[in-house]
Order: C-alpha cells, then structure tokens, then sequence
C-alpha cells in the first residue's frame, strides 16, 4: 500500500489510528504491537505472501542482535562471527530476490548453456529495510545501541509502516529510546499531520502531475518529440523524482510524528545545491547517511594513508549505491557517473566552483543530476540516449506546435514546480506562521484545502505510481 | 557526538518555533485535526454506509464493485502490480462517496493549472468542449484493411445486385468547423496533416470518395456539432446526408420539410464528461422529424443479421431517460453495440444501402432512410459471415460512413 492511496487514507488511516490511541499511552508497549499488527498489515496488503518473509526477517534479526550483544563484551571473536552471519543473510536474501534474474541474464551472455529467469518478485521495501536490519545488528556491534530483548519492539522497528517501503532508511539508534518513550500530544499530532498533507500535496498534485506531462512527451513517436520536448521531458522527470520521493519522505516523518516518532529528515532542497558533492548532502539523506556509516567510514574513507585508496572507496560506495537502486546497468552507470562527478568535484573542479559566480554552479549542478535521471529513468540504456541525443536535436527539429501547445499550456506548473523546489515556500509559511492567529488558521485550511485537492486528484485518477516503491 | 545535519537542526528549529506558538494557538490546532479527522473518518462511515452504484451516469461506464475475496486469488494476484494497485483500490475509486463532485474538484484544478484544459479537453470561451487532437501512426491506419475487407466482401458476394458504386463518406470532425475559435494553442498544422493523410488514403481506395467536412463548410456559421459532444448535430447530419443523398443521385429533402423537436435540453455528451467539469450545462439534442418518420420498422440484429427486436420509429426513447444522461446520443437508432440494424418502410419496395458505419452516422440514418431501406454495419465489426448470409441481391450499394479517428 501506498500513502498516497484512497484505501491508506480512508480504510488503513481510521483503522491504525482507532487501534493505537484507544490503548491508553502509558502502555507504550501495547501501542508498539499495535503498530506492528497494522504495519504487518499495511505489508501484506500488497504482498500478502512476503509477510512471512518478513516475519523471519524480523526474527533473525532479532537473533542476530542479541548473539552479537551478548557476545561483544566477553567473546568479541564470536560477536564478529554473528555479525558476519547476520550481514551475509540478510544481504543474501536481498541478493537472492533482487538480483539473481540481474546474474543470470550476465550469466545468459557467457558462451554457455542458458540459465531460465526466476521471475522471483520483488518484495516491496526490501532494499530499506534490509538496511535498517543490518543498521541494529552493526549498531548493536559496535556498541552505539544496547540489543534488544523483546523481539516485538525490532519488529515493531522493522515493520513501522510509515517508513517501511520507500524509507527514509531510520537507523536503530536513531530511534531506540522513542521505542520505548515517546512524546504523544496534540502538538505534535498537529504537526506531524501538516508535515503529511504537505507531502500528500507534493506527491499528487506536483509529482503526478510532472509524471503525466513526462508520459505525455514519451509517447509522442520519436519524430515529433523534438530537441525542445526532450529537455521538457527530462526536465519534468527532475521534478517528478523529487517530488515523487521527498513528498514520499514528508509522509513518513509526518505520520511518524503523529505517532510519536522524530526521524530525520531525508531531503534539503537538492535542487538548490551549487555542486554535485552538495547535492549528495542534500538528496536521499538517510541513504548517504547509511552508506557513509556502514561502508565508507569502515573501509577507511578519506582518512587513508594513500590517496587511491579515497578514490577505491568512493568507487566501492558508488557502485554499490548505484546497484542497490536497482539490478541493472543502468543503476549501475547512474552510480559510476556520480563517482566520476564527485571525483572531479574533489580534485578540482569544487576549486574552480568556489571561485566563479554561484549562478554558474546552479547551473552546473542541475545539467549534472538532469543528465543522471536520464541514466535513472531508462532501463534502456539505448532509449536513454536515443532521449539525450534528441535533446542535441539528432533526428528531430527543435520544436512542434505539439510540443510547444504542452510548453504553453504547462508554464504555470513548471512556475510552480521550479519554486516548491526551493526554501521559499515553508521559509513564507513559517513567516505567516508568526503573524497571529489568524494567519496560523488561514495555514491550517489551506492543509485541509490540499488534502481535499489531493483527494479529489486520486479519485479522478488511477495514474498514481510511486517511483520509489520499486526499489 | 555526532554532528546533526543542517536539515535535522532546521526541523527541530521549526518545531520549537510551532512549540512557542502552540499555548496561543491551541483550540486552533484541536480544531484542525478534529476536521482532518472528521474527513477521513466521515467518508469511511459514508462509503459503507451509502449504498454501492452499477453506473456512472456521467462517464457511461459500468463502476466496480466490492470485488470477491478468495484467498487464492489474493495469493495468485500480478505481483507486478504490487502494492501500487491492491485489489481494493478501483472499487474505492469508483465508489467513492461524492465521486462526482470530487471529479469536478479535479478537473476545476487542472483546468485553472492548464489554462483551460481538462483531462485532455479544451474548454472553449463559448462553452465548447474540445477533445484534443491525436497523434496518428505511422503508416497505414489500423482498421483501413479491416474497412476494406468489408467493403469487399459485400462488393462481391452474391448479396450485392450492383446497382451503385461504393461510396466512402468522410465526416468531418468538430476542431475543422472551430477556425478562428480554437485554442492559441490548438495543433492546427497537425490537425490538417491528419485529416490529409486520412483522405489521401481514402481517395487512392479506388472508391468514390466524399468529403462530407467540404460538402458541411459552407454552413459553418451554424451549430453544425455539439459544444458537449464529438459528433455532429442533427443540423449538421443533414447537411451531410444531403451530400450523400446528391452522389446517390438522390435530390434531398429541403430543411423546410423537417419539424424540430428537442428531444432533451440537458445533453451531455463524451467531451463532457471526459472533461470533467460537470459543474457546466447540458445543452439540446434535437430530432429532425418529418411525415411518415414514426412508421419505419427498426430491426436490431446480433452479428449474423438475426433479428434481436423490433420497434417502429428512429428514436430509442430509452435511452433519452434522465438516468442515462451521457448516452442520449444513442436515442438515435440503436448504440454502437448493437452489431447490425436493419431499417425498411412498409409496403414500399426501395433499394437497399449497406451502411458500413460509426456512430456518426447514426444521426444520420433517419435522413438517409428516406430515400433507401438501409442495413447498418459498424466498421470496427470483424466478422465477414453476414455478406454469405445476406438474401441474393438484397443490398443495391455499400456506403462507408465514418470519421477520420475510427478509421486510425
């Protein structure tokens, strides 16, 4: 199930928040299991097999944290065995369900007899919550979180369906005290609720609707897309990823604060940055967080004695950034392409951004990540530069009536979009916000107003497809 | 300790800032999660409470209902829909309490984000509905060999006495009579080059081909189509079939001879509902009437030309019924599911034309009607068993009459 859904909205919505706040708060525990009844729920919804998957996930990684707890003070040696086991498994089973189609078809391209394709389906948010897995079990390790003895309060960390599918990745010692103190109040219910509907908003009535007019330009016939379309295309998709993804994150910070829980923010405004090295701050957070921590740092970072030994390190997360968004090359280039940026970034090129005009480095930035989503968004990679070599217009003119009849009619939107994409919208809000009361009301309805439009938005429309789910 | 990232310390400068705000402003807040709440919960209670529908009414289309729950069909589901489409999601889209006036919601905002243009459908200043223009394929449309495998197979089966050539009659479409009208934007080029290549291919059949958008031009200063609708009005059906009835030989009736009826004042057609924007009005569908009109016998076939039912007189008042707002067009004969209609008046003995048809041509018929008795065939139907089963000599000519996007 998605948030961005009638039946999240109107079946799961009413009945979690029925079951969590008729337990009385002081039963902090009861609560926590209800969240995991509903967040097993919410899972099975769409994966009603997989759940038991995740019940063993759940399970082992349970286990896992508490041999590796157990062990870490008196048998240090068995408590790395642990880890190693825990890490092997649950990497195993993402290896297996994610990418075994990905190596037989690498396998299918060696001169031998063919391997079938399994045709295994991917088990949705099992790349995040992998990660969140693996988090406890190496937190646990290292000694920053103490291993948990009630296997229901992991699940409850595993499961909690706010951020289960699509993130943002919430590290266990990030949240492991709120698992058993939290606060719950009307304030931060309000909040949290403002924080959801800006992201419902963000998600349906901006990523959807960049999504349509990008579909709109793909299905012109190769001739008639045009140099012009084609840069409207990817410019359409930039926006739509974001959107589509921290609109997705907004969701889940504000549904967790209306259940008590603070995570961390997942996004800073990426569109803004003035280098690719600050976009990587800026985009998927909790990601790079997560890869920096448990990858780079571990294999040396950029503390080394050698200076290839940075660079390996960085090709190492990249590549493994690249692959986790998905199994194919495509990923693969996507993550290899951001290496190579941030490599030049390191070795020269920042110098020179800091020395000219910012505007040159905005511009630098956005024809960067523009050119990744291009990578990001075709499987294909033929496709993708069949797309990039019209936007250098090989085999098209540079615009149609068609084309600039969509431009025309879509000015307002990409006013819109480019804006929502910058600090100046929640920079107003929060000025309004201080005026009085009367503004803080006039907020408020504008958030219902959304919530309605959105709504409205999703009964109108099946087209509704989070880009991000799939990972 | 680690360093918070400037994202974290602004979120929690944020909530500090609602925090300090929050002793002031308390009713406020319970009010506006008490509406939220209100909200979510109040259209659950009204959607299990309201009772389901079959149809919309505005859409024409049959609604989903509370599909069947069998485990296995739960366990054997297209995973790749995954969790994007569960198996409850269409029938909550469909039966959503105030599904219209949300859809109209919608369409009101995207008509304001797209300056005008909803779901793929203009809105003009005088209140016409425009469905956009289509992109055609490459290469030969999709149903022309289909078309004239038809045309062929009655050509040359022992059903066709050979008395008349076969006639191709193109009707024009609604965006050609707008000029000076249409959207800033409206792909005119676009629209010209379609209808050029359509009538290019239409002419090198062979066949007589019959540019009824030509033949209606000269009366383009009246409501030749419908503001709501894609299709011609009765007006304009006239003058199309005047130009049908002329290439036959015919010499039509004048516009004197026919009796205006409105038939409804609250006509919504596709365009409308597509659009969305239920909040505008219906408008006239009227019936050309003239003597004589109520005694033809109409006859609905299934596929092998057997007879389904019978009636006397054009119009299907069935289908005028406030129930079915969207489908009063189909008041004129039968609707394009009926697979084959025949229509003879009694007790005289007359030629009989082969109408390979879409939908325009229904409105059509009852002008064509007097002067031929007249099978009707829709060009999309693909079974070529009806010309074998046809009486020998029952039909004097074939004619194809149709608009440029069935034929793509």
């Amino acid at each position: 199930m998605v948030f961005s859904s009638l039946e999240f909205l109107f079946l799961f919505l009413p009945l979690t928040l029925t079951v969590y706040f008729i337990i009385p708060r002081k039963y902090i525990a009861f609560r926590n299991l209800a969240l995991l009844l509903v967040s097993l729920l919410f899972y099975g919804w769409g994966e009603p097999l997989y759940v038991f998957l995740m019940v063993a996930s759940i399970l082992l990684s349970y286990f896992y944290g508490f041999m590796v707890g157990k062990h870490r003070e008196g048998a240090p040696k068995k408590a790395r065995g642990w880890l190693v086991a825990a890490v092997v498994t649950n990497l195993g089973l993402l290896g297996f369900f994610k990418y075994t189609d990905f190596f037989i078809g690498i396998y299918n391209a060696l001169p031998l007899p063919d391997l079938e394709k399994t045709g295994i389906a991917l088990p949705i948010g099992i790349s995040f919550y992998t990660f969140q897995i693996l988090s406890y079990v190496i937190d646990v390790y290292r000694g920053d979180t103490a291993a948990e003895k009630n296997p229901l309060t992991v699940g409850t960390y595993v499961t909690l369906f706010p951020q289960l599918i699509a993130g943002p990745i919430v590290r266990y010692k990030d949240v492991d005290d709120q698992l058993k103190e939290r606060e719950h109040s009307l304030f931060l219910f309000s909040s949290g609720l403002k924080t959801f509907l800006a992201g419902l908003a963000k998600k349906v009535l901006l990523a959807n609707t960049a999504a349509a007019l990008f579909a709109d330009l793909k299905a012109l016939p190769s001739a008639e897309l045009t140099a012009a379309g084609a840069w409207l295309g990817i410019i359409f998709y930039t926006f739509q990823i974001y959107f589509d993804f921290s609109g997705y994150s907004d969701m889940a910070i504000g549904l967790g604060k209306m259940f008590g829980f603070r995570f961390l923010e997942n996004f800073n405004y990426p569109y803004i940055a003035k280098s690719v090295t600050e976009f990587w701050r800026r985009w998927h957070i909790s990601l790079s967080t997560w890869f920096r921590e448990y990858v780079y740092f571990p294999l040396g970072g950029s503390r080394t004695d050698k200076k290839w030994k940075v660079f390996r390190n960085l090709l190492v997360v990249w590549f493994l950034t690249g692959f986790w968004h998905g199994a194919n090359w495509n990923y693969i280039l996507w993550g290899l392409f951001f290496f190579v940026m941030l490599v030049m970034e390191k070795t020269f090129l920042l110098k020179v951004l800091d020395r000219i005009p910012a505007f040159f480095g905005h511009i630098y930035t956005l024809l960067a990540v523009m050119f990744s989503w291009l990578l990001f968004c075709f499987e294909d990679l033929s496709a993708g530069m069949t797309w990039l070599s019209r936007m250098f217009g090989a085999g098209t003119g540079f615009i149609n009536e068609t084309v600039l009849s969509l431009l025309l009619r879509s000015l307002p939107t990409l006013l819109i979009l480019a804006v929502a994409c910058t600090p100046l919208p929640k920079k107003l809000y929060y000025r309004l916000y201080e005026k009085g009361r009367g503004w803080r009301a006039l907020l408020a309805a504008g958030g219902l107003l959304l919530l309605v439009l959105s709504v409205a938005a999703l009964v109108s429309s099946g087209f509704n497809p989070f880009i991000y789910s799939t990972f | 300790m680690e360093k918070m990232h400037p994202a974290d310390q602004a979120a929690n400068e944020y909530i500090e800032l609602q925090r300090r705000h929050y002793h002031k402003s308390k009713p406020l807040e319970a009010v506006f999660v008490a509406l939220f709440l209100v909200f979510v919960f109040g259209m659950l209670i009204l959607h299990l409470a309201l009772p389901d529908k079959d149809y919309s009414k505005r859409e024409n289309k049959t609604l989903a209902s509370f599909p069947s729950f069998s485990l296995s069909a739960l366990l054997n589901r297209e995973d790749d829909k995954g969790a994007e489409e569960s198996f409850i999601g269409g029938y909550l889209e469909d039966q959503f309490p105030f599904r219209d006036q949300f859809m109209t919601v919608d369409a009101l905002r995207q008509s304001l984000l797209f300056l005008g243009k909803s779901n793929g459908v203009f809105l003009l200043s005088d209140g016409t509905l425009l469905p956009e223009e289509p992109i055609l394929k490459e290469g030969e449309p999709l149903n022309y060999t289909l078309l004239m495998n038809t045309v062929k197979a009655y050509e040359q089966s022992g059903a066709h006495s050979g008395k008349y050539e076969t006639v191709i009659a193109l009707a024009g479409k609604k965006s050609a009579f707008l000029e000076g009208k249409l959207p800033f934007d409206y792909p005119v080029s676009l629209m010209k080059d379609n209808a050029s290549r359509t009538e290019s291919i239409l002419k090198a059949s062979g066949k007589t081909f019959l540019s009824l958008k030509e033949a209606m031009m000269p009366h383009g200063e009246q409501a030749l189509y419908y503001k709501t609708d894609h299709h011609w009005t009765s007006l304009g059906a006239y003058y199309a079939t005047a130009a049908i009835l002329k290439e036959y030989g015919k010499t039509p009736a004048p516009l004197s001879d026919y009796t205006v009826q409105t038939a409804t004042d609250d006509f919504r057609g596709t365009a409308y509902n597509s659009a969305g924007l239920y909040f505008l009005e219906g408008e006239e569908l009227e019936y050309f009437r003239y003597e004589g009109d109520e005694e033809f016998t109409v006859t609905l076939c299934n596929a092998l030309g057997k007879e389904l039912s019978r009636r006397t007189g054009f119009y299907d008042l069935e289908a005028l019924k406030e129930e079915h707002p969207g489908t009063a067009y189909d008041s004129f004969v039968a609707g394009v599911d009926t697979p084959v209609v025949r229509i003879t008046k009694e007790g005289e003995e007359r030629p009989t034309l082969l109408v390979i048809k879409d939908s325009f041509a229904h409105s059509a018929l009852p002008f064509l009607a007097r002067e031929f008795d007249l099978i009707t065939v829709d060009v999309r139907h693909k079974n070529f068993t009806l010309p074998t089963l046809l009486e020998k000599g029952e039909i004097d000519g074939v004619l194809v009459l149709m608009n440029e996007e069935t034929l793509w």
